[in-house]
């Protein structure tokens, strides 16, 4: 029998396993089999490893070499050349943008170095299939502790102390709410992890329940004996199929070790967890929606106070947390209150996790300590905007949160920065616009989903969102009036008053933050008719430059329509009467010959449409 | 009706033992005590000790094409094997490319942490095997095997 010397880990996040990470895990395992190599070399699949944007991910441990985007033909050269002979292959490292000498190992990588990692400690690391590596990473340390050593009232006073607040959206202190769930004398209590991530571009929640599911079980361990509950249940939407099984099997091991269920420990101290699957809508994450959803009714939250702590699930008091909240507590519990709060800063304490999407180079899961500047995640993990372009905004927080220009960009990120800028934390998701997005369309695009999302309870949400969207759509095509940002503001300012729960409440804030950084691009659109990024369709019109075109065919090639004319080696003409306006000869020239041309206005004509 | 209810009968008889290697893992886990994490703990630290690319000791085996002419092959297993043998969990093994000293292979360096890496040649299995027992667990290393010690002089 040989000790292995080498592990193969390779990324199996949904992200990589879109690109084909199965595979590849599987032809690493042929090809060490097929070397005689399985006694030294252990291939392990693992959990996220964050920089999605490189996908497939291999890491090599203990040489450390990050492979990138990888593909099966490498494989049985990866494991010839790197496991056999020691020399690792310079072709598959990654190679930051504008650079051509490749960074073979993962620490000294730009979007690796900067990151804190707390929550997502055991990414990239273990196999979150198997309780024992969870273990042997310091797993169910902090549930031993917290069930051997402290009193209930001592756990929350931890968690109070480490300054916690949930990671869901609005930063509600973590210790305040359990002490309240604490107080209730009815029985039983429950326990509900919210893992209904509803916002577009943020995956962090999944992420965690895909790397380390026993994190997120070990939290709210420890939650139950502080609060006294017996029973949770975990509430992940079906849209996250890999989530769910590994959740799943991750609660059949805790059951099989012991850790959940009668005598946890072998201490007499019972808690057990279910799993509630969602159909997944935006609305389903608001708490009170989210409970009615797990009780069988359709998810549509009521008025609060009775806060859940009180009167919860099935009317007995509940405490509902975010995934990463909950995966947060293990960590607070292990390492003291102390070591916690001192990362962040003054009102937000700990690491928070961001998913970094849109126009940036490193797309992918950061964790980085709250305080941290804007600038700092969007160009140094980040990488900064591809193509040489220019940042324009950051759209933070999801549907609910708002667009950060420019001169944001020193913004240090927490609760209350955030929401005095216009956006707020959210659950963490960060989208990167950059000059060639329209801040009307952005606008548009969120309040088209928020008013799909919204559950139509309260009338200034369903129908204010519904105006917002006409208003905006109109502004949009061309049909804008200079009275419409006025009805805007007073449209956003009845919604956030007269709606009951957070969606309607926070709806606006698209249009809010869009109007007050972005205000000028509303008036282009109204009173030039012109959209200054080349977006809105009705307001830009594709045309050749003729000292730039070659003549080459590529253009008229790409068009749906067949609406470009010209012959080899002549410059081309579109007809414009003809053109759709899809952009598809535009992304097909090689010279920039194509142009959306948006200096001067364009008569929209009422009839036309 | 007779025939049918013998139908079932037999298939229950039948479907037992077909039914019971399907279940091939009836390994019932034993339900952990607290004292029982330390166990698993321990029993994962040479994983954690690879994953997290931190051991007290790094033992690099050179597997240049003249190194495996050499034998590095032998030397890499019977490492690996001694290694299992005495349960080491804080050591890493790694592989590199030619040293440049190709009439000495095989050759391995021992570097134990704050320490200057030693260089062994003419390797056999049997002196791999002693200088993982004297050097990286005894702490004494073994002059008579050693080329030199120290890193060589990059310029």
């Amino acid at each position: 029998m040989k000790q292995p010397r080498t592990h193969l880990l390779v990324c199996a996040g949904t992200g990589c396993v879109s690109c084909g990470s199965f595979q590849i895990k599987e032809a690493l395992e042929n090809e060490v089999r097929k070397r005689k190599l399985q006694d030294e070399v252990v291939v392990v699949a693992t959990g996220c490893n964050g920089f999605c944007e490189k996908g497939p991910i291999l890491l090599v441990q203990p040489d450390g070499i990050f492979y990138q985007q990888l593909k099966i033909e490498d494989i049985p050269r990866l494991v010839e050349e790197h496991l056999i002979k020691g020399r690792p292959i310079k072709k598959l490292m990654y190679v930051p943008p504008a650079k051509t000498t490749p960074i073979p190992k993962m620490k000294d990588i730009e979007f690796f170095k900067h990151q804190r990692l707390i929550v997502l400690r055991n990414r990239g690391r273990i196999d979150p299939e198997n309780v024992e590596e969870y273990i042997g990473f310091d797993g169910y340390e902090a549930l031993a502790k917290a069930l051997t050593e402290m009193s209930p009232e001592e756990i929350i006073d931890i968690i109070t102390a480490s300054g916690l607040r949930g990671r869901g959206g609005a930063g509600f202190p973590t210790g305040k709410k359990w002490a309240a769930g604490r107080r209730e004398t009815a029985t039983p209590k429950y326990l509900i992890c919210n893992g209904d991530e509803g916002d577009p571009g943020a995956f962090m929640d999944r992420s965690i329940l895909e790397a380390d599911p026993h994190a997120v079980l070990e939290g709210m361990i420890i939650g139950a004996k502080a609060i006294g509950a017996e029973k949770g249940y975990i509430y992940i939407r079906k849209e996250y199929p890999l989530a769910l099984k590994r959740m799943e099997i991750a609660i059949r091991q805790g059951r099989d070790y012991g850790l959940l269920g009668k005598g946890i420990l072998g201490t007499s101290f019972d808690f057990d967890v279910e799993i509630s699957q969602g159909a997944g809508a935006f609305v389903s994450g608001e708490e009170t929606a989210l409970i009615a959803a797990i009780e069988g009714r359709i998810a549509s939250p009521r008025q609060r106070p009775p806060y859940p702590a009180q009167q919860g699930l099935w009317n007995k008091p509940t405490v509902i947390n975010n995934v990463e909240t909950w995966a947060t507590v293990p960590n607070i519990i292990r390492r003291g209150a102390k070591w916690f709060a001192s990362l962040g800063t003054e009102t937000s304490k700990g690491t928070k996790i961001f998913s970094l999407v849109g126009k940036i180079n490193n797309t992918g899961l950061v964790e980085v300590p709250m305080g941290t500047k804007l600038r700092d995640i969007i160009y140094g993990i980040g990488g900064g905007i591809p193509d040489g372009r220019k940042f324009k905004a950051i759209q933070i927080g999801g549907p609910s949160g708002g667009c950060l220009p420019t001169s944001k960009l020193d913004l240090p990120i927490d609760y209350e920065s955030l929401t005095e800028a216009g956006a707020m934390m959210g659950s963490g998701g960060m989208i990167v616009m950059d000059d060639k997005t329209c801040m009307v369309d952005v606008a548009k695009y969120f309040l088209n989903f928020l008013r799909d999302e919204s559950c139509g309870k309260c009338v200034s949400c369903r129908e204010g969102t519904q105006r917002m969207w006409e208003i905006v759509r109109n502004i949009s095509e061309g049909k804008g009036k200079p009275s419409d940002l006025a009805v805007l503001e007073e449209l956003a300012v009845a919604c956030k008053d007269a709606s009951m729960c957070a969606l309607g409440q926070t709806a606006a804030n698209p249009v809010l933050s869009t109007l007050r950084y972005f205000r000028h691009e509303f008036e282009t659109h109204i009173l030039e008719k012109r959209c200054p990024a080349g977006v809105c369709v009705n307001l830009i019109r594709y045309f050749v430059l003729p000292d730039k075109c070659t003549g080459c065919l590529a253009c008229k090639r790409a068009c749906p329509n067949d609406c470009i004319r010209g012959t080899l080696r002549e410059v081309h003409l579109i007809d414009q009467s003809k053109c759709i306006k899809c952009g598809a000869c535009q992304e097909a020239c090689r010279f920039e010959a194509i142009e959306a041309h948006r200096d001067t206005a364009i008569v929209v004509q009422e009839e036309a449409r | 009706m007779p025939t049918q209810k013998g139908k079932p009968s037999v298939g229950k008889k039948a479907g037992r033992p077909a039914a019971a290697p399907k279940e091939k893992t009836p390994k019932v886990q034993k339900k952990l005590l607290i004292q029982d994490l330390q166990r698993i703990r321990d029993k994962a630290r040479a994983v954690a000790t690879i994953r997290s690319s931190e051991g007290r000791a790094k033992i690099t085996v050179h597997m240049g094409t003249c190194g495996i002419a050499a034998g590095a092959r032998d030397i890499m297993s019977a490492l690996l094997e001694e290694m299992k043998k005495k349960k080491v969990t804080d050591v890493i093994v790694s592989t590199s490319g030619c040293a440049g000293l190709c009439n000495r292979e095989p050759m391995a360096t021992v570097a134990i942490k704050n320490q200057p890496p030693v260089k062994y040649v003419d390797l056999t299995a049997e002196k791999i095997r002693k200088i993982l027992n004297d050097h990286v667990l005894g702490g004494q290393p073994i002059v008579a095997y050693a080329l030199a010690v120290g890193h060589e002089t990059l310029y």
